[in-house]
């Protein structure tokens, strides 16, 4: 298939489903809306991180989770906030960026710390040991409690980012009826997507991609020809983690407190599913998955209406991922390297 | 116990479970020589090159390179040192184009760092510029310029051997293993193989290789080395080789039994 072709397809996708958006609901659709890309795009950020280390590098990470939940707890516990229970605010703290910046170091820290002993291991192994550490980390943070407020969670920290929103942000969620905070986070969310990929461009069609597409494709050769495999990796493995970091910051701000429970393992597949999706190893193609994931997630309620009347919470939650599931089955069939992947550089088969 | 030969090894073993896959008591390889490392299926030849290059680590036993004991290293550090291997069955990165596959071979590591990709500075620029024009010349020489830009999956079997040989090349090695070069190669691009092996060790690069092609072995090789289960069984001249008991013995099984 021609590159310009996925792109018809992508945004032909996207209109009719905004289009549903558009018809299915009466009222609130621009509260759909910020909601759905803002969530996507924090999604999408997650989901480039994962495609650094899959797409690029060959590196199966089934723990995203983790590097999201360390990169958010790091920076939330720097700047003011409260810890759940007992409410008691801390006031002082570094500055909003500067905590951003530890807390992606922080995610980066973890790959390394998780990929020195697992990196030299292959495919699936690497699996195992990726969504258990998760499962470690997830379990930690909730025991910890008197740091991390363990399940009461964090609270009263958006203010950090609140406080910086410009006016502009808060006079155009008021004109179209959505919560201002959430607009900025959107907003925020949106331009580090772009950041990203820019960042990632450069880095994509550099010398050190080059490596890392060489260390997917055949790491034995990678080393006969004088190169340090696992270093390449770990530095793969740290740089789509800090990425992940960053996602899990923003999802901490959209939600405006920090639960543990956020950081469970399915948090993972859904990043997996807009991935693949998208199309694994193309630039875009993540984000992309992202909002058609979550097109289908926030969209297709009154589709459940086909199958139930009246369709209860538990009910809508089904149809949803039966949605998800039809569509991904769909992608793997006529276009199995994801909405915008490149045919010849399909890269489902792991080794 | 240290040696001013390009290549030594001394007391080198290996065994898979009860199997003793390599035992070699002590081998050397000089400057400046075609040596072809041949023998039956089995016989431990690729289980041997895999010590020399460190993709297997030997139960015991010394390798020394240019007179420096290398037992310890990681296969990507011998490799640093100027030792580059092929592989038996052809390891092309497929899912990149020809281009790159050399590119990646040839760019040194210290552009391959993260910063410096990032930076894209003038030297980065000028040293990939310089490197297309030394992968345009060895293209030239393995008459694979056409495939330049495709990938390297899209190549045929003999063509990714050729690839693969281009890419240990462009390091410009001091000692190139070669793992069965001619498998598989229909026998007009074996004679082209052979040429180019012989014209680079004219050039100075050593080469040991593996090969089943009693043939272009013995047209090629200055040097036979033999071996059948694991040791060593004759070492010599092709044309000694040729009419050594052992050997034929090893391969066609023992006569009057």
């Amino acid at each position: 298939m021609k590159d310009y072709k996925r792109y018809i397809i992508a945004v032909s996708l996207l209109t009719v489903s905004f289009l549903y958006i558009f018809t299915s609901n009466e009222t609130g659709v621009a509260r759909i809306f910020v909601n759905l890309l803002t969530f996507a795009g924090i999604y999408g950020l997650a989901a480039i991180g994962i495609n650094v280390h899959f797409g690029w590098t060959g590196l199966l990470n089934f723990g995203h989770a983790a590097f999201m939940g360390i990169g958010a707890y790091t920076t939330i516990l720097l700047i003011p906030h409260a810890l759940g229970r007992e409410g008691v605010v801390i006031e002082t703290g570094l500055p909003l960026p500067l905590a951003v910046i530890i807390g992606m170091l922080a995610a980066a820290l973890l790959g390394l710390i998780l990929g020195l002993p697992t990196l030299r291991l292959r495919g699936d192994y690497l699996a195992i040991v990726t969504i258990a550490a998760a499962e470690i980390f997830r379990l930690l943070i909730r025991d910890f409690e008197d740091i991390t407020g363990g399940v009461y969670g964090v609270i009263q920290f958006s203010e950090a980012l609140q406080s910086l929103r410009p006016n502009f942000i808060t006079n155009l969620a008021t004109s179209i009826e959505v919560s201002s905070s959430q607009l900025w986070v959107g907003v925020i969310t949106w331009i580090l997507i772009i950041f990203t990929l820019l960042f990632l461009n450069r880095l994509q069609k550099s010398p050190w991609g080059r490596a890392l597409r060489a260390v997917r494709e055949d790491e034995d050769a990678v080393r006969a020809l004088g190169k340090n495999a696992v270093w390449l990796k770990l530095q793969s493995f740290m740089l789509g983690a800090s990425i992940g970091g960053l996602s899990g910051i923003l999802l901490a701000f959209n939600y405006g407190t920090l639960q543990v429970s956020t950081f469970v393992p399915v948090l993972t597949f859904y990043l997996w599913a807009a991935l693949i999706l998208g199309g694994v190893g193309s630039l875009a193609g993540p984000a992309l998955g992202a909002v058609i994931f979550w097109v289908i997630i926030s969209g297709t309620d009154s589709l459940a209406e086909i199958f139930f009347e009246n369709a209860n919470g538990q009910q809508l939650a089904g149809v949803r991922f039966v949605f998800v599931g039809l569509l991904i089955m769909f992608t793997m069939i006529f276009t199995p390297s994801g909405i915008l992947g490149k045919k010849e550089e399909l890269l489902l088969d792991i080794k | 116990m240290t040696s001013n030969k390009l290549l030594s090894v001394s007391s080198l073993k290996k065994s898979f479970g009860g199997l003793q896959a390599v035992n070699v008591d002590s081998l050397e390889f000089s400057e400046n020589e075609i040596t072809s490392l041949i023998g039956p299926n089995g016989a431990g030849k690729t289980t041997f090159f895999d010590l020399l290059t460190k993709f297997q680590n030997p139960d015991q036993g010394n390798i020394f390179f240019e007179g420096e004991n290398v037992t310890s290293f990681q296969s990507y550090k011998l490799a640093r040192l100027g030792m580059t291997r092929t592989f038996q069955l052809t390891r092309v990165f497929e899912k990149m184009s020809v281009l790159e596959n050399m590119q990646f071979s040839g760019s040194s590591v210290k552009n391959e760092s993260i910063s410096r990709s990032l930076i894209k500075g003038k030297s980065l620029n000028n040293f990939e510029k310089e490197l297309e024009i030394e992968v345009d010349k060895i293209l030239e020489l393995l008459n694979l310029s056409h495939m330049k830009y495709s990938y390297a999956r899209e190549l045929s079997g003999g063509q990714k051997k050729l690839l693969e040989l281009g890419r240990a090349l462009i390091r410009k090695p001091k000692l190139l293993l070669l793992d069965e070069p001619l498998a598989g190669v229909n026998p007009k691009l074996a004679e082209e193989i052979l040429d180019i092996i012989k014209n680079l060790s004219i050039e100075g690069i050593n080469i040991i290789m593996v090969e089943h092609n009693i043939n272009a072995v013995m047209k090629i090789s200055e040097r036979v080395v033999v071996m059948a289960e694991g040791k060593i069984i004759a070492d010599g001249e092709p044309e000694v080789i040729r009419n050594n008991e052992n050997v034929i013995e090893a391969y066609l099984g023992k006569v009057n039994e």
